[in-house]
C-alpha cells in the first residue's frame, strides 16, 4: 500500500520543474546498462558532430600504397590506421566517424520530418475522429501493405539517389507509423476521466492538450523516436548497401559494407566495422530508449 | 412542467426533462429518459440506483460533459443547459465533481499540487505565489498533510488520493458539488473517513451535494432528499428516512430490503420477510413502466384496475409528504384511499 | 516473528469443539516481493474450517483475506509471491506440501473457487456449457452425453431460467448476476466439500447480491458443503455467517461465532468496523465514527499491533508487543491487550455518542 505518511512538516513548497529534471536524471543514473548506454551513445553523437576534428585521416583520401590494411591489433597492422583501411586505401576509422554524422544526419532529419509529422497527423485523427481519421487510416493501411523496399527502391528510382532524396523516402516510410501511434495513445488518453475532470475544472481546450494530453504523449512519443532512429539507421544502412543511398565517396556506414563486401575473404575488417558501428548506435539507442520511458513516467519510475 | 410548478425555493440546480439517448435503431439506450430534478440550496440530494440505469449519465448531463437530447438545465436560475464556449467555463465554477475512481481521475504525471491548482490556473487572476497559498489552504481543510503537495497520484492511497479529488472539486468555490459514486471504490474504513469530511466541508462552506451512489443505506446517512433512478427515470423521490421508512414505489421496497443490515438477528427476520427480486436491470422495457418486466405487483394492477403496467406508463403521484412515486400500484391505492 | 499459534483457532471450549475441522490453516505465511521491498501479505493466519459451516472472512483490501486462501489452493504466482511458512491440514494431508499435480486434483474437484470478477473468469470464446462439462469430463470422468445432461441440471441449480438454451450461450450474452451464477455452477460442479466465494456478490448491484445469497446459502444445505465467505462487507456476513474471521494487516484480530461478533464485539479494530457502516435500519447519526489514519503498509516489518496507529486503546505495550488470539470470555478470541472493561467501554463509548448524536 502506497501512502504518504502524517509527517508534519511546517511549511512544504511546490517542487519546480528543474528539481523533477534532477529526480529524472536520478533515476535514469541507477541503470547502469542504460548510462553506458546514454555514453556511448552520447560520444557518437559529439564524434559526429565533430567528425573533422576527431577523425585521424581525411576520410576520402585515398593512399593505394597502404590498401587493405589491417586493423592495429592483426598483424601486419599500425598504429597509423587504427583501425585498418579499405580497398582504397581510407582510414576506416574516420570513414565510420563521417559515416556516422552522415547515418545519424539522416536519421535525425527523418525524425524531424516523418514523426513530426505523423505523430501531428496521427494526435489530430485521434482527436478528430470521424471522417479525417478514417480517411487517413485507410491510407496508412494501404501504404504499409506495400513491401517498404519495393516503395523506397521505386520511388529512389524515380528520384534518383542522393542524400536529400534518401531523407524524403525514409520519411515517406516512417510516418505512417508515427501517425498510427501517437493516434492510438490519443484515442486511450481522449476518453480518460482525468481529462474530463480537467474540462470540469474550467480548463480551455488548448491548456487541456498542453497540460494534461501533452505531458502524457510526450514520453511514449521520445521512445518512439529512439526507436525509430534506430530502425532508419538500419534502413539507411541497408539502401545504402543496395546503392540506393548515399552516393560513394561520401562515407557511410551501409554504403562501406557494400564496397567492402567483395574483399569480405581477405579483408573481414572493413565489412565489419561499418556493421559494428551500426549495431553499437542500435543497440545503445535501444537500452537508452527503454529506460528513457521508464524514468519519464512517474509511475513507472516508483516500481523500478 | 407542471411537477416544477409547486417548487418556488431556493434551488441551486434545476433539471427539466433531462433526456440522454446512445445509440440508435436495434440498439438504443435511453439512458435519462425524461429525468426532473431540483436541487435546493445547502441540502444533499442522494440519487440511488443500480448500475446502468443512468445516475452517472445524469451527473454528466448536468454538469455538461455529455451532450444532451433535450431538456434544460437551470444553475442558479441561470441557463446552463445551452451556454458554449467561454461562458460555459465561468458558469462551471458554480458546479464541481468528485470522480467514482480515485485512480484514472487524477492525472498521474501531475503532482497533487497542480492538480488542485489547475483549476485555478484556468479561472483566476491570481499570482503563483497566491494559487501555492490557496492550494496549501485546500489541502489541509481535506486533511491532506503538507507534504502531499508534491505527491504524485500513484504515492497515495486510495482515501488521500479522493481527498486530492475533492480539493479539486472545492478550488473554485462552487455552489453544488456532484460526488459521483465518490466512496464506492475506497476501503471501508476510508468510506466514513471521507462522508464525514464531505459532511464537514458542507457545514463550513454552505455546500450543495448531488450524491450519486448506489448504496442507499450510505445515501439515506448523508442526503435531505433522495431520488431513485431505475432505467432512465426517477421512480421515487422524497425526503431521505421517509423515503427508506415507507418506500412506495415496489422497485424501492425491493431496493431497501436487498441492502444487507450489519445486525445478525434483525438480518434474519428481514430474509424471512422480505421476498428476493428477481431478474436484473438488462431486461429493458422501451415503454410503460420500465420496472414492470421484473415487478411482483404488476398482476394486481391487472386484476384491480385492468391497467397493463408493461403498456401505459405511470403518471407522477404525490405519496406523502413531498414524497412522489411514479407507480400504477400506488396510484390505484391512492384512489382508493380516497 | 512467526511464533506458532499454538492455541488452535476456534477449537476453544464449545460443544463441537471435538470434532475434527474439515480445513485447517496452521500458521500461514505469505510474502510478496516488489521491486526492492517484501510485503508481508499473510502473517501467522491459523484457522479452522468446521463441516457445514460458513465462515466470514472480513477485512479491507490488503488484509491478507483474499492472499491466505488463494494460496490454500496453491492459486498464487510465485513470485512475486511466497509462502514462506504454515500448514494447510485437508483430509490427511499438508495441502503447501502437496506436488502440484495432487494439489489440482483437489482444486476444483473437492475444494472450489468463485472469485469477484465474474466478467473475466470465463473464457469469452467457449460456450457456458463447454465450460462446465469440461470440468465435469475432467475430474468425474463423465461421458459428453452425461456431463451434457449434468451440466444443463447444474444451471437449473442454481436458478438459470431456460438452461438447455443458455448451455450454448456464450458468456458475453449473459449479465453481470448470471455469470456470476454460471461461476457459481462450474465451481459446484464436482460436488465439493469446500466452496471459497472471494468478494463474488462485491461487482455486483444489491438486488443481484441478495439472489447470489440466497442461491449459496441453499445449495450448501442442499449439498452439504462448508462455505468460505471472504467479504469486506459486514452486512453481507451477518446474513450469512456462522463464524467470523476479522482480518487487519494480514493477521486474524479477532474470531468469533456471527453473534458474537456483532453483539460483543472485542477488537478495537471490529468495533471500528461495526461503527463505521451506516445501516438502514438504525436512526442516522450526525457523523458516522469513522476509523481514522491510514491501512498499515506492510512493506514495512515492524513489532507490536498492526492497529496500534489507529487503535482508540493504544497503549504503550501495543507498540513493541504483537498480541495473539485469546479467548475473550465471550466465546469468542482476540489479539488485543486492552482489559475487557476498556473494550466494553469503548463498544458502549460509541454506541452513546451514536445515540447522542442522532438525537441532536
Amino acid at each position: 500500500m502506497n501512502s504518504i505518511k502524517m509527517a508534519s512538516t511546517s511549511s512544504v513548497r511546490p517542487i519546480r520543474s528543474a528539481q523533477r529534471i534532477l529526480d529524472f536524471l536520478n533515476h535514469f543514473s541507477r541503470d547502469k546498462f542504460a548510462t553506458a548506454a546514454l555514453v556511448i551513445f552520447s560520444a557518437l553523437v559529439l564524434s559526429s558532430v565533430f567528425a573533422d576534428l576527431v577523425a585521424p585521416h581525411d576520410p576520402l583520401k585515398q593512399d593505394l600504397l597502404n590498401r587493405l590494411k589491417p586493423p592495429v591489433w592483426v598483424e601486419g597492422g599500425s598504429w597509423t590506421y587504427v583501425l585498418g583501411t579499405d580497398l582504397l586505401g581510407r582510414d576506416i576509422l574516420s570513414r565510420c566517424i563521417h559515416g556516422g554524422r552522415m547515418s545519424l544526419g539522416i536519421g535525425a532529419a527523418v525524425i524531424a520530418m516523418g514523426g513530426v509529422f505523423g505523430s501531428l497527423m496521427g494526435l489530430l485523427s485521434g482527436y478528430l475522429g470521424g471522417r479525417f481519421d478514417a480517411i487517413l487510416m485507410r491510407y496508412i493501411d494501404f501504404q504499409i501493405s506495400i513491401p517498404y523496399f519495393l516503395l523506397a527502391l521505386t520511388i529512389m528510382a524515380a528520384i534518383g539517389p542522393g542524400t536529400l532524396n534518401l531523407i524524403i523516402v525514409l520519411s515517406i516510410g516512417s510516418w505512417p507509423l508515427f501517425a498510427r501511434y501517437a493516434r492510438s495513445i490519443m484515442m486511450s488518453l481522449r476518453n480518460q476521466v482525468f481529462i474530463e475532470a480537467a474540462r470540469v475544472a474550467g480548463g480551455k481546450e488548448v491548456a487541456i492538450m498542453t497540460r494534461h494530453v501533452l505531458p502524457n504523449i510526450l514520453s511514449p512519443l521520445i521512445t518512439l523516436t529512439t526507436l525509430e532512429l534506430s530502425r532508419i539507421v538500419l534502413t539507411e544502412a541497408s539502401l545504402s548497401y543496395l546503392g540506393m543511398g548515399v552516393r560513394p565517396p561520401t562515407p557511410a556506414w551501409g554504403l562501406m559494407v557494400q564496397e567492402a563486401h567483395d574483399y569480405l575473404m581477405i579483408a573481414n575488417w572493413a565489412v565489419t566495422t561499418p556493421g559494428v558501428f551500426i549495431m553499437i548506435t542500435t543497440l545503445s539507442i535501444n537500452i537508452f530508449a527503454t529506460r528513457l520511458r521508464i524514468s519519464t513516467d512517474p509511475l513507472q519510475r516508483g516500481k523500478h | 412542467m407542471t411537477e416544477q410548478a409547486a417548487d418556488n425555493r431556493d434551488n441551486v440546480l434545476s433539471l427539466e426533462d433531462i433526456r440522454v439517448t446512445f445509440g440508435s435503431g436495434p440498439t438504443e439506450n435511453k439512458a435519462v429518459d425524461g429525468v426532473s430534478l431540483n436541487i435546493e440550496r445547502g441540502k444533499t440530494l442522494g440519487l440511488v440506483g443500480e448500475s446502468g440505469c443512468g445516475k452517472s449519465t445524469l451527473a454528466r448531463a448536468a454538469i455538461r460533459t455529455q451532450p444532451i437530447d433535450s431538456g434544460r438545465i437551470l444553475l442558479d436560475g441561470q441557463d446552463f443547459g445551452n451556454l458554449k464556449g467561454d461562458a460555459l467555463r465561468r458558469a462551471r465554477r458554480g458546479i464541481q465533481m468528485v470522480f467514482q475512481d480515485p485512480y484514472s481521475s487524477l492525472n498521474p504525471r501531475m503532482a497533487v499540487c497542480d492538480i488542485v491548482a489547475d483549476p485555478l490556473r484556468n479561472n483566476s487572476d491570481l499570482t503563483r505565489d497566491e494559487i501555492s497559498a490557496k492550494v496549501a489552504i485546500l489541502l489541509d481543510q481535506v486533511g491532506l498533510p503538507p507534504r502531499a503537495l508534491n505527491a504524485y497520484p500513484h504515492e497515495l492511497s486510495g482515501g488521500q488520493r479522493q481527498r486530492v479529488g475533492i480539493a479539486r472539486a472545492l478550488a473554485l468555490d462552487p455552489a453544488l458539488v456532484i460526488c459521483d459514486e465518490a466512496i464506492s471504490a475506497l476501503d471501508v474504513s476510508i468510506q466514513a473517513q471521507i462522508i464525514n469530511l464531505l459532511q464537514e466541508l458542507q457545514d463550513e462552506f454552505k455546500l450543495t451535494y448531488l450524491f450519486i451512489a448506489h448504496d442507499i443505506a450510505v445515501v439515506r446517512h448523508f442526503s435531505d432528499r433522495i431520488a431513485v433512478m431505475y432505467l432512465g427515470k426517477v421512480v421515487e423521490e422524497g425526503p431521505a428516512l421517509e423515503l427508506c421508512a415507507r418506500p412506495q414505489h415496489p422497485y424501492t421496497q425491493s431496493l431497501i430490503s436487498a441492502v444487507p443490515v450489519p445486525d445478525p438477528r434483525l438480518e434474519r427476520e428481514r430474509r424471512a420477510k422480505a421476498s428476493v427480486l428477481k431478474g436484473d436491470i438488462s431486461i429493458k422495457a422501451d415503454r410503460g413502466c420500465r420496472f414492470a418486466p421484473r415487478c411482483q405487483m404488476r398482476k394486481i394492477v391487472k386484476r384491480e384496475s385492468g391497467i397493463e403496467c408493461a403498456e401505459v406508463e405511470p403518471d407522477r403521484v404525490e405519496v406523502g409528504a413531498n414524497q412522489y412515486s411514479r407507480c400504477h400500484l400506488v396510484a390505484l391505492e391512492q384512489k382508493i384511499a380516497g | 516473528m512467526a511464533e506458532p499459534e499454538i492455541s488452535s483457532a476456534g477449537s476453544g471450549s464449545e460443544a463441537n469443539g471435538a470434532e475434527r475441522p474439515l480445513l485447517s490453516v496452521r500458521d500461514l505465511n505469505v510474502e510478496f516481493t516488489v521491486g526492492e521491498s517484501t510485503v508481508h501479505a499473510v502473517n501467522g493466519l491459523s484457522l479452522d474450517l468446521r463441516k457445514g459451516e460458513t465462515l466470514a472472512i472480513v477485512g479491507e483490501s490488503g488484509s491478507g483475506k483474499s492472499v491466505s486462501m488463494l494460496s490454500v489452493l496453491g492459486l498464487i504466482p510465485q513470485p512475486p509471491g511466497k509462502i514462506t511458512n504454515g500448514h494447510v491440514f485437508y483430509d490427511d494431508k499438508d495441502l503447501l506440501s502437496l506436488p502440484s499435480g495432487e494439489l489440482r486434483k483437489i482444486r476444483g474437484k473437492e475444494i472450489s473457487m468463485i472469485f469477484q470478477d465474474p466478467m473475466t473468469s470465463l473464457n469469452p470464446t467457449m460456450t457456458i456449457g463447454r465450460q462446465i462439462t469440461e470440468m465435469l469430463e475432467l475430474h468425474l470422468d463423465m461421458k459428453p452425453s452425461q456431463a451434457k445432461e449434468r451440466a444443463i441440471e447444474l444451471l437449473d441449480l442454481v436458478e438459470i431460467p431456460d438452461p438447455s438454451t443458455r448451455f450454448g450461450q456464450y458468456s458475453i450474452e449473459f449479465s453481470g448476476g448470471m455469470r456470476q451464477r454460471v461461476m457459481i455452477a462450474i465451481a459446484l460442479s464436482c460436488n465439493p466439500k469446500i466452496l471459497i466465494a472471494d468478494e463474488p456478490t462485491t461487482a455486483l448491484d444489491v438486488t443481484i447480491q441478495m439472489q447470489i445469497i440466497q442461491v449459496v446459502n441453499e445449495l450448501r444445505a442442499e449439498m452439504d458443503m462448508s462455505v468460505i465467505w471472504i467479504t469486506h462487507d459486514l452486512g453481507v456476513v451477518a446474513g450469512l455467517a456462522d463464524r467470523v474471521i476479522v482480518m487487519y494487516g494480514g493477521r486474524a484480530v479477532e474470531i468469533a461465532d456471527s453473534e458474537d461478533l456483532f453483539y460483543r464485539p472485542q477488537h478495537p479494530y471490529s468495533i471500528g468496523l461495526l461503527n463505521s457502516v451506516p445501516s438502514i435500519a438504525e436512526p442516522v447519526s450526525e457523523r458516522l465514527i469513522a476509523i481514522e489514519g491510514l491501512p498499515p503498509d506492510l512493506s514495512e516489518r515492524r513489532d507490536g499491533c498492526a492497529f496500534y496507529p489507529r487503535c482508540a486503546l493504544a497503549s504503550d505495550i501495543c507498540k513493541n508487543n504483537t498480541p495473539r488470539l485469546e479467548a475473550k470470555g465471550t466465546g469468542g478470541q482476540a489479539a488485543c491487550f486492552a482489559s475487557p472493561g476498556d473494550v466494553a467501554r469503548l463498544t458502549e463509548g460509541s454506541a452513546a455518542q451514536q445515540d447522542n448524536a442522532s438525537a441532536q
